[in-house]
């Protein structure tokens, strides 16, 4: 090992700080101690080493790749069906339509179908219709409430309502004779 | 976490070799250098790094990204470190008392002025980086890898305490206690602080 002119000079300046006593100016003095050190170096081998000791059970590498390799996968036979779906629809709907309108079954079918979806959009109207009756009802109750004053009435009113229902229990319960209570 | 640590954390998430292989490129050397300084033994300190590295790339997929990569990586070196001193209990080591450094310290002491050892004597003789290197080694593991941290690898307190799982107090408490036993370790092997202005090597 050679002689370190730098690490000699940095011992030097941390002991003499570290004599007087100078802690901050010392904590730095080592720093430039271990800085000016000889860096240790693993071998090459290490790299290997690890990657070797990986692979055997092949965790992370194929397990950790796995999830994105499906993801990919199941991406790829999404896209794939939903195309195949549009390409026959685009083929085939026609004919089938023009075939079903022919024929008495098709149109009750149809008929049905149409049905069907009027009665459902019908009810889901109705619903909507009572959903935004609620809901005015709701935002009107709520602004109505929540002002300082009416909010903190209500809440005196409770309160003295639980007080005077344990008032009133209380005494039913203390009126009451031993044979009773 | 830095940029760079997070594209190839990321790589080797997908499951590339490339990413693994540059995030042992980018933190072989300052980990393997923390824990030959803790264990003094090159081989199985190449041997523990190997296994850090084993134990956070198995981990990886745990790996909160909101933290930084290299203090997650230094924490599980740490305790790799750490675990392989309790189980061997090194000679050379004591994870016990504080009165135990202090003997050693008072013993190297004793050791010097018995053998009257002129501070060239003894530096002449050997390479200052070895001395201290000695030195590094005669402290607490816990000592001397926080040292390293702060003063080598350039951490913050804060990362420290992260790494080695002690409350901030402490870290500070242990490098200050790891500087002065230092400086008396070297003392004690020829460098003496009243004469370290003039002395010539």
């Amino acid at each position: 090992m050679k002689r370190n002119p730098r690490l000699h000079r940095a011992v030097r300046r941390w002991m003499a700080l570290e004599a007087s006593g100078r802690e901050e100016r010392a904590q730095r003095a080592l720093g430039r101690v271990f800085r000016a050190l000889p860096d240790p170096a693993p071998s090459r081998e290490l790299v290997a080493g690890v990657l070797a000791r990986l692979k055997p059970d092949q965790v992370p590498l194929a397990a950790l790749a796995r999830p994105a390799r499906t993801r990919a996968l199941g991406r790829a036979a999404a896209a794939f069906l939903l195309l195949g779906s549009a390409l026959a629809t685009a083929i085939w709907l026609p004919a089938l339509v023009a075939a079903v309108r022919d024929q008495s079954v098709g149109v009750l079918i149809v008929d049905l179908g149409a049905g069907a979806l009027s009665m459902i959009l019908q009810r889901f109207a109705a619903v909507m219709t009572l959903w935004d009756v609620l809901a005015r009802a709701g935002t009107l109750a709520v602004e109505t409430i929540a002002t300082p004053q009416l909010l903190a009435f209500l809440l005196m009113s409770l309160l003295l309502s639980l007080i005077a229902f344990r008032f009133a229990v209380h005494t039913g319960v203390a009126g009451r004779s031993p044979s009773h209570a | 976490m830095a940029t760079g640590d997070a594209h190839w954390v990321s790589q080797a998430l997908a499951g590339s070799e490339d990413g693994y292989r540059r995030l042992m490129e980018l933190y072989q050397r300052p980990v393997f250098s923390v824990i030959v300084r803790m264990v003094r033994d090159a081989g199985l300190a190449e041997d523990l790094t190997q296994e850090a590295f084993v134990k956070a790339f198995r981990a990886l997929a745990s790996f909160d990204r909101k933290r930084k990569f290299s203090s997650w990586l230094f924490a599980i070196a740490h305790n790799t470190a750490i675990d392989y001193l309790r189980r061997k209990r090194l000679k050379t080591v004591s994870l016990d008392a504080e009165r135990e450094d202090d003997a050693e310290v008072r013993r190297l002491e004793n050791t010097a002025v018995s053998e009257q050892p002129s501070p060239e004597d003894v530096l002449s003789h050997r390479e200052l980086g070895r001395t201290l290197e000695d030195a590094l080694g005669t402290l607490r593991p816990e000592y001397a890898e926080v040292m390293l941290l702060r003063f080598q690898q350039g951490r913050s307190y804060e990362e420290i305490a992260e790494i080695v799982g002690l409350p901030l107090g402490t870290v500070k408490t242990h490098l200050f206690r790891a500087r002065k036993q230092l400086a008396k370790l070297l003392e004690a092997k020829g460098w003496n602080p009243g004469q370290a202005g003039r002395k010539r090597l």
